[in-house]
């Protein structure tokens, strides 16, 4: 009785651990407009890319304090890895770097279960190293960034997002 | 002759699988918090800052569009090669050119695709984009749509027509005044992706917004053609130049968005 007692309690858990580690692209986003009122970990933007302060990819959010509504925050990418980047306000990020190298950003698109809280985001597909996000110019002090991981990637891809 | 007399009655003409009961069309200039400054100023991308005096577009019409022909479907979120980044109706190909949707379904068929109006709002307006305008529509003919994919939405403008100044970035602290006028705006479009049969409202109404938003002027060097102007600090651009061809690119992308609410 003791023993079936226990699986009872484990095939829950199992199922719930399961779950968890199969998040859709739609979980990730419904999760970031649950949290956008949730002000995270305050990081001071750098006014030079080679001095942008670290953040992680997580499920927590940033506010990132721009220096004269511009700056720069990096990211240490240890493996090839999907992530999906939201901010809170349209129009602010500006740019995107690898190892110091340029890449294309996309027009971001907006979170569709809260468009107006998250207006842009981006399916990102990052390579391992450096990646640095540039913002402005602009005319805001800060603003709300979320960088959740992915699943990891086991296929080669060319572009770094899509 | 009796029984067929009734028949005449019992099929009367149709009245289509959805009925439009309401069309709203909106435009404005809405720059965003990251670049609005008040009082009319845009910042762009360059740290340029664009105080707008007039900014005013010719509205002429808005469609419901079909696309015909092509029996692949063109996915934007799934590109075929050779296309990326697609966005707001267009994908960037290799060479980094915008192309149409429309375009790209052609290619995919190995023929013909073209969009072609199924619903169609005259608009006939000058649309102030400074203070916004909001035009109730009724469509042209009926409002009763048949069995159909309704694949995008668009908006046909004619001119462009913008005054102001410009300071700030590269510029420092001397303005330079600007005038740009684009003759022909062209389609603004928005993917739509309706299917009106039996699974949608009987009654819907349209909302269309037309949102110009910050971005308008990224990209312009102000202070290159502020320097190349022939008199001292006038910037006069028209549709020969580059810098509103780019414009017109980012006035396209994603300027338009439609929304369809059920009336029940």
């Amino acid at each position: 009785m003791h023993q079936f007692n226990i699986y009872l309690a484990i095939i829950p858990l199992a199922l719930t651990l399961v779950a968890c580690n199969e998040k859709t692209e739609e979980d990730l986003a419904l999760h970031a407009c649950e949290h956008v009122t949730e002000t995270g970990e305050a990081v001071d933007a750098a006014a030079d890319a080679a001095d942008a302060p670290y953040i992680t990819m997580s499920d927590e959010p940033y506010t990132i304090t721009l220096v004269d509504g511009s700056g720069f925050v990096s990211i240490d990418v240890p493996e090839d890895s999907l992530a999906l980047m939201f901010t809170d306000t349209a129009d602010l990020i500006s740019g995107l770097s690898h190892d110091g190298e340029d890449e294309v950003l996309a027009a971001g698109t907006a979170n569709d279960d809260c468009p107006d809280d998250l207006p842009e985001h981006w399916d990102l597909d990052l390579h391992a190293g450096e990646w640095t996000v540039e913002f402005g110019p602009s005319a805001v002090d800060s603003a709300w960034l979320m960088v959740i991981a992915g699943e990891h990637s086991d296929e080669d891809h060319d572009d770094h997002d899509h | 002759m009796l029984a067929l007399a009734l028949m005449s009655c019992t099929f009367s003409p149709g009245a289509g699988f959805s009925e439009i009961v309401g069309a709203d069309l909106t435009a404005l200039l809405e720059p965003g918090a990251a670049r609005d400054l008040g009082d009319d100023t845009v910042l762009t991308n360059l740290s340029y800052e664009v105080r707008i005096d007039s900014l005013t577009l010719d509205l002429k019409d808005w469609a419901l569009q079909t696309l015909d022909g092509g029996a692949e479907v063109f996915d934007p979120a799934n590109p075929p090669d050779g296309y990326s980044l697609c966005h707001g109706g267009h994908c960037h190909n290799e060479s980094g050119d915008l192309i149409d949707y429309a375009d790209i379904q052609a290619e995919l068929a190995g023929g013909e695709a073209t969009y072609a109006d199924e619903v169609r709002f005259a608009v006939a307006e000058r649309a102030d984009l400074l203070t916004g305008g909001s035009w109730s529509l009724t469509p042209e003919g009926s409002p009763h749509l048949p069995l159909v994919d309704l694949s995008r939405a668009v908006v046909r403008a004619g001119a462009l027509s913008l005054s102001g100044e410009v300071s700030g970035g590269p510029l420092g602290d001397e303005a330079a005044t600007l005038a740009i006028t684009l003759a022909e705006v062209g389609e603004l479009s928005a993917l739509l992706g309706l299917s009106v049969d039996r699974a949608l409202a009987p009654q819907i109404a349209l909302t269309a917004e037309l949102i110009i938003d910050g971005t308008l002027f990224d990209d312009i060097p102000f202070l290159e053609l502020a320097d190349a102007g022939a008199s001292d600090r006038l910037i006069d651009l028209d549709d020969a130049d580059a810098e509103v061809a780019l414009m017109l690119e980012i006035l396209s992308s994603d300027a338009l968005s439609v929304k369809v609410e059920d009336q029940e």
